[in-house]
């Protein structure tokens, strides 16, 4: 992909960041702790704007809260899944260990809500298996589930109990997978109708399972997400199949074209939100790398 | 598990308490959708046929919101938010979501009577993509053709409401600025029989108001709290001022996902969600008192009673098309509609 193409993007995203370092989720919209990490993880792997993308992870550490959670909203604590976002904002840099440490002793100490599998029950799925939910108190599923193993796994100091935690996520991860391939939200069957696999979610659950299950554990998931059910050039489609295939070496140059294409619908849809610009442009700046965003690097 | 936790989508007896003491106070202050219960008035809803989404859709609306008293002066400079039914849409399987040229059809019939803008607004309760959920439901290129505007709600500014319903859990409701912009609420659902709820209407339909961001993906929040106590309380509280409901195509057996396509050939619609919904229920062949929701909203957001329902354009005896409902389908258990 042309990086200059990408130029005009990345200004876009520049002119929503403030001078306190938080960037708003919209051109002309008020901050949100989602935009202000996506945006950090974009500039930095591309490697632009060091100045900005500091002040966007300070911004964040103003926004943790006491117990390590960095909640979307002041007045709604239980939706903490930006905290796992803040955290890979901030783990390039070693001055935020500390805020990284307390971001993941939120998460293991916060899985989703499980239950008692029933055998003969209208789930296919394992509720008793423990990942990672939206929204505090509720079920465990595939995409915080796959953002949280992404990020922790890139821990520099992993904490006690982090290797099982990890573990269980994958084989959750692996007992939503859909048997034809793919995976939707989280659920498999219900009832006795198998459900649809989606595009992002299969993206998620790809992208934490390398490295955590051989890839004959996903061949028809891996074919799903590269095949023309999952070639919509849209934001998290587009994003999350790069990140997906690029995990397992399989993010060819159409895969990464499709980021521009993606960016390039601006001009039918409007701006988009600010997440979603700063994803695509940190899978295009990343080459679907996701591990490399958070890597730790001389431009930290 | 999408559509419901461990925690079960029925009413427990707290909730059914608070549904009385609730439904006191709407009695006295006069809370919930714009027909209110009690002597007062009856609903109307308006049903028409159509034989497939070729017909003149737009002058079926136009003709049903003349029927239903729906002045130009009372459009007039309105804001007029269009919420469809995009819960999870896949391509090549239209029956799951409110269809593009019914959303194309109410958008024409609001702007013709008047109204000063129309946006279309979703937060799909499976998919956070919400341009995806636009391209493959097909309604993304109709909104380009006709110049309409789109919101995701699942991801926007909120703000948080009074919950003027108290059924649930649930508290307060983070619900889209979007929705305070606007001066109507509609409702543009899809007739559909449901796996937990035995079916989705225009009521159900409102789940997607609800901001995934504060909600989740799915809005496992509403399931943990009661899908039948939440739905009372977001109807209650975002009050949609009209309902229409595409049931030109409607899907039966395990929806809203995973049934079937069946062709209903009708649309109706209204000012209550409840009566709308009620009248949808029998041309289902199913009974609305036996859906918990709609019972639990009798009396409180409108009715329900088939005596209290005028119905205007086609008799219900005449469009009747008994949805399939499944023997292993508790909340479609013993819900058909006597003959």
């Amino acid at each position: 992909m042309d990086h200059d193409a990408l130029k005009p993007y990345f200004a876009a995203l520049r002119e929503r960041t403030r001078p306190d370092g938080a960037c708003a989720l919209t051109p002309d919209g008020e901050p949100r702790p989602d935009a202000t990490a996506w945006a950090a993880m974009a500039l930095h792997a591309a490697g632009l704007a060091p100045e900005a993308v500091a002040a966007a992870r300070a911004a964040l550490a103003r926004l943790q809260a006491a117990d390590g959670r960095v909640p979307l909203l002041p007045g709604r604590p239980e939706a903490a899944w930006p905290t796992v976002l803040a955290m890979a904002a901030w783990l390039p840099d070693p001055a935020y260990d500390g805020r990284v440490r307390a971001g993941a002793a939120w998460l293991l100490g916060h899985p989703g809500a499980t239950w008692k599998k029933d055998p003969n029950g209208i789930f296919g799925h394992d509720p008793s298996i423990k990942g990672w939910n939206w929204i505090e108190g509720t079920h465990s599923w595939v995409e915080p589930t796959s953002q949280a193993v992404l990020v922790l796994a890139a821990l520099p100091e992993p904490p006690a109990g982090l290797g099982p935690a990890l573990d269980e996520a994958a084989r959750l991860l692996l007992d939503r997978q859909l048997p034809d391939g793919g995976w939707n939200y989280g659920n498999t069957r219900v009832f006795q109708n198998m459900l649809l696999p989606i595009p992002e979610c299969t993206g998620h659950a790809l992208a934490a399972l390398a490295g955590r299950a051989g890839r004959e554990a996903v061949t028809r998931s891996l074919a799903y997400l590269s095949g023309p059910d999952c070639a919509a050039a849209t934001p998290l489609c587009a994003t999350w199949r790069a990140f997906g295939l690029g995990a397992w070496d399989a993010a060819g140059p159409d895969i990464l074209e499709n980021l521009a294409v993606a960016l390039g619908r601006q001009q039918r849809y409007g701006p988009y939100d600010t997440p979603l610009l700063a994803q695509l442009l940190a899978a295009a700046a990343s080459r679907g790398r996701f591990a490399d965003i958070v890597r730790r690097s001389a431009h930290g | 598990m999408a559509e419901r936790s461990h925690a079960g989508g029925g009413m427990t007896r707290r909730q059914t308490l608070r549904l009385l003491g609730a439904a006191a106070l709407a009695a006295a202050v006069g809370t919930g959708c714009r027909e209110t219960a009690g002597p007062g008035p009856k609903s109307s809803v308006f049903v028409a046929k159509a034989s497939g989404y070729d017909a003149d859709l737009g002058d079926i609306l136009r003709r049903g919101l003349a029927e239903l008293g729906v002045s130009r002066e009372e459009l007039a400079g309105k804001r007029v938010l269009l919420k469809p039914n995009l819960v999870e849409p896949h391509a090549g399987a239209g029956h799951i979501n409110t269809h593009p040229l019914v959303v194309r059809a109410a958008a024409e019939a609001f702007l013709a009577g008047g109204a000063a803008s129309v946006l279309v607004a979703e937060g799909a309760g499976h998919r956070r993509d919400a341009l995806l959920v636009l391209e493959e439901s097909g309604l993304g290129e109709v909104l380009a053709s006709e110049g309409l505007a789109f919101t995701d709600l699942n991801s926007g500014p909120v703000h948080l409401a009074r919950n003027l319903g108290g059924v649930s859990k649930l508290g307060d409701l983070w619900l889209p600025e979007a929705l305070a912009k606007v001066d109507l609420v509609v409702s543009v659902a899809k007739m559909k029989t449901h796996h937990w709820a035995g079916a989705t209407l225009s009521m159900k339909n409102l789940f997607g108001v609800m901001p995934g961001a504060v909600y989740g993906w799915p809005k496992n929040v509403l399931h943990f709290a009661g899908i039948e106590p939440s739905i009372l309380d977001i109807a209650a509280t975002v009050r949609p001022g009209f309902a229409i409901v595409d049931g030109i195509v409607g899907m039966e057996g395990d929806g809203p996902i995973m049934g079937d396509p069946v062709a209903a050939g009708v649309l109706v619609m209204g000012r209550s969600c409840l009566a709308v919904d009620a009248s949808c229920c029998r041309v289902m062949g199913i009974d609305p008192s036996r859906l918990g929701y709609l019972r639990g909203a009798d009396g409180r957001l409108g009715t329900i009673d088939a005596a209290r329902i005028e119905q205007r354009g086609e008799a219900l005896a005449a469009v009747r098309r008994d949805f399939v409902l499944l023997d292993y389908v508790p909340a479609q258990h013993g819900i058909r509609l006597a003959s």
